[in-house]
């Protein structure tokens, strides 16, 4: 328990500095810029949609642009880069010395990422309920004078955010077992273009990389599908249980 | 001195066909600066690796404080500072952070980091970003991660590789001066004048096997002088060399050389020398230095070996 503490504080203060860091402040940024540039080019769509509450459909565009399109590529660059701190140098050899064993390492780095894609998900909160507050300063009749339904959104994206842990256990285990910054990230693009053909079709509940985007998109009939929340959430653990027995039996040349 | 800090027992490690090391038994006594010498691709790295648990032997065990390293790694490696070829640290963190990362990794005392700055004098670095560092600034970097915690014992596999000769110096320096307060130095190096200065144990190793082990002493004890003969008929009179039981040690176009052991064995050879009539223009008694040494052991080695 102390080595992860251990691990966890240094992991911390690697990170500063660094383009991980931006990359999370950022792209929520973004998300909310498209939303809300969408709103206004389509203003008379969005002011006449009644299926859903104006707060519901921004809420789940963020959501949806999120999972859908950030989370498969953000996961697999975010565990490079968290990856490529010891790469770099070939710190390996030195950090599989010091008296942690070496799967705290692994759930360190896991557990910022998650920490760093949790952050994200408040930020985006934040940018929801500042592009509906600036949308109705816009014009009010695209209906956001009503009530923010935070609740609602605390449920999305909790069941969203359990759904993406396969993604962090597996594309953390690839980031550190292979030294090379390409080729995590372009397992990550290939996933993701593979992930395009598949959303849809029923094996999507067995692929990693559709799973975050299924949570969000199947609510929109109106039922909460918890079924890739559970496959994400155990299928992370477990793949997190096995990276960490194979990065504690590896032998260390970096 | 007798207790011994870290030991192997025909330590090997294989890469397919290839013997990287090759039964090693290596033995470094408590409070020495042990020298571990040998070429490039002797099987140095790779032994340090074991040595660290980082690659698993093929065949034989490590034992540091009298205990088999499988049994504890990380209560034993606790006691060990290490520093593997190219020093290891994040570039774009400050000295002072990259050793604070390490103290957090290894649950050390804040205070530590002054002491070990001071000790390599990165003081007046230590507030700026690693990636503007030079090559030696890096070096001394890696050495201050390995000091950290102050460690019983530290791994070093070629410190001074990127070192000035002033930089040189004051690293012989501080490792007189930790093993003044006790620590014992394991030390790598393919060159053996980097730390025949220092060293008070040498082991040599060459393809993998252990090939001298023992202090600098023994180690020129081993390798007597020699006596460089200046001749206009080196092949007869090698022949004749040989004829007497010498080994030829080297021979160029008008000299010889073999070993020698003593002022008065050097006399005896030029009376018979010339007895045997042939036409020497001089004689050369000189004593090898711990290079010459070493080049002789591990070039005899490439000799017989192959
Ligand atoms: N991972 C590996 N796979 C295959 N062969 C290896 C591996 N690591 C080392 N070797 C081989 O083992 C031998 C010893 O290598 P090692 O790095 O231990 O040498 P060294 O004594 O440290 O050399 P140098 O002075 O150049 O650093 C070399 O022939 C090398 O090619
Ligand atoms: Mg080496």
């Amino acid at each position: 328990m102390k080595s992860i503490l251990h691990c966890l504080s240094a992991e911390i203060l690697k990170m500063r500095r660094t383009l991980a860091i931006l990359l999370c402040a950022i792209a929520p940024l973004i998300i909310g810029a498209i939303v809300v540039s969408m709103y206004l080019r389509d203003a008379n769509y969005f002011m006449n949609w009644t299926m859903l509450n104006p707060w519901d459909q921004l809420g789940q565009m963020c959501l949806v642009y999120w999972n859908l399109l950030f989370i498969p590529l953000f996961i697999p660059l975010l565990t490079a880069l968290l990856a490529q701190f010891e790469h770099n140098r070939h710190n390996w050899k030195l950090i599989y010395t010091l008296p942690n064993p070496r799967w705290s390492t692994y759930l360190a780095k896991w557990l910022v990422v998650q920490g760093l894609l949790f952050g994200c998900l408040v930020e985006i909160f934040v940018v929801i309920f500042l592009s509906g507050k600036l949308l109705n300063a816009f014009n009010s009749d695209y209906g956001f004078s009503a009530a923010f339904p935070l609740w609602e959104f605390c449920k999305l994206a909790g069941i969203s955010f359990l759904a993406c842990w396969i993604l962090v256990s597996l594309h953390m285990w690839i980031g550190i077992r292979f030294s090379s910054f390409p080729m995590a990230l372009g397992v990550g693009i290939f996933a993701m273009v593979g992930a395009l053909f598949i959303f849809g079709q029923d094996i999507s509940y067995y692929y990693p990389w559709t799973l975050p985007g299924i949570t969000i998109v199947d609510v929109k009939d109106g039922i909460l599908h918890l079924m890739p929340m559970f496959i994400g959430c155990l299928g992370g653990i477990v793949l997190a249980i096995l990276s960490m027995y194979d990065l504690s039996h590896i032998e260390v040349y970096q | 001195m007798d207790k011994n800090i870290l030991q192997t027992f025909s330590l090997s490690r294989n890469f397919g066909e290839l013997k990287a090391v090759d039964n090693l038994d290596l033995s470094v006594p408590e409070g020495s600066i042990y020298g571990f010498l040998g070429p490039n691709g002797a099987g140095k790295t790779t032994t340090i690796r074991m040595l660290l648990g980082l690659v698993h032997p093929s065949n034989g065990q490590v034992t540091w404080f009298g205990q088999p390293l499988v049994n504890d790694p990380i209560g034993l490696l606790k006691r060990v500072g290490s520093l593997i070829e190219m020093p290891s640290y994040y570039p774009h963190l400050t000295g002072f952070e990259n050793l604070e990362v390490i103290r957090r990794l290894s649950g050390g005392k804040k205070n530590d980091i002054a002491r070990v700055l001071h000790l390599v004098g990165l003081e007046q670095d230590a507030n700026r970003v690693v990636r503007q560092y030079s090559l030696g600034m890096c070096q001394r970097l890696g050495l201050a991660i390995a000091l950290l915690n102050q460690p019983e014992v530290l791994v070093l596999d070629e410190p001074i590789n990127s070192l000035d000769p002033a930089g040189i110096h004051e690293m012989r320096e501080l490792f007189q001066h930790l093993q003044e307060e006790g620590v014992t130095l394991f030390i790598s190096s393919h060159l053996l004048s980097e730390i025949d200065q220092v060293a008070t144990m040498i082991g040599i190793i060459r393809k993998g096997k252990l090939i001298f082990q023992g202090t600098p002493s023994e180690l020129r004890a081993q390798y007597p002088r020699r006596l460089s003969i200046g001749t206009d008929r080196p092949e007869d009179v090698s022949i004749w060399l040989k004829g007497q039981g010498y080994p030829i040690l080297q021979m160029n176009n008008h000299h010889i050389d073999i070993p020698i052991r003593s002022e008065d064995e050097s006399a005896k050879m030029n009376k018979k020398l010339s007895i045997a009539g042939f036409p020497i223009f001089e004689t050369r008694y000189e004593s090898i230095s711990l290079e010459g040494i070493f080049l002789q052991v591990t070039s005899r080695e490439n000799q017989s070996g192959e």
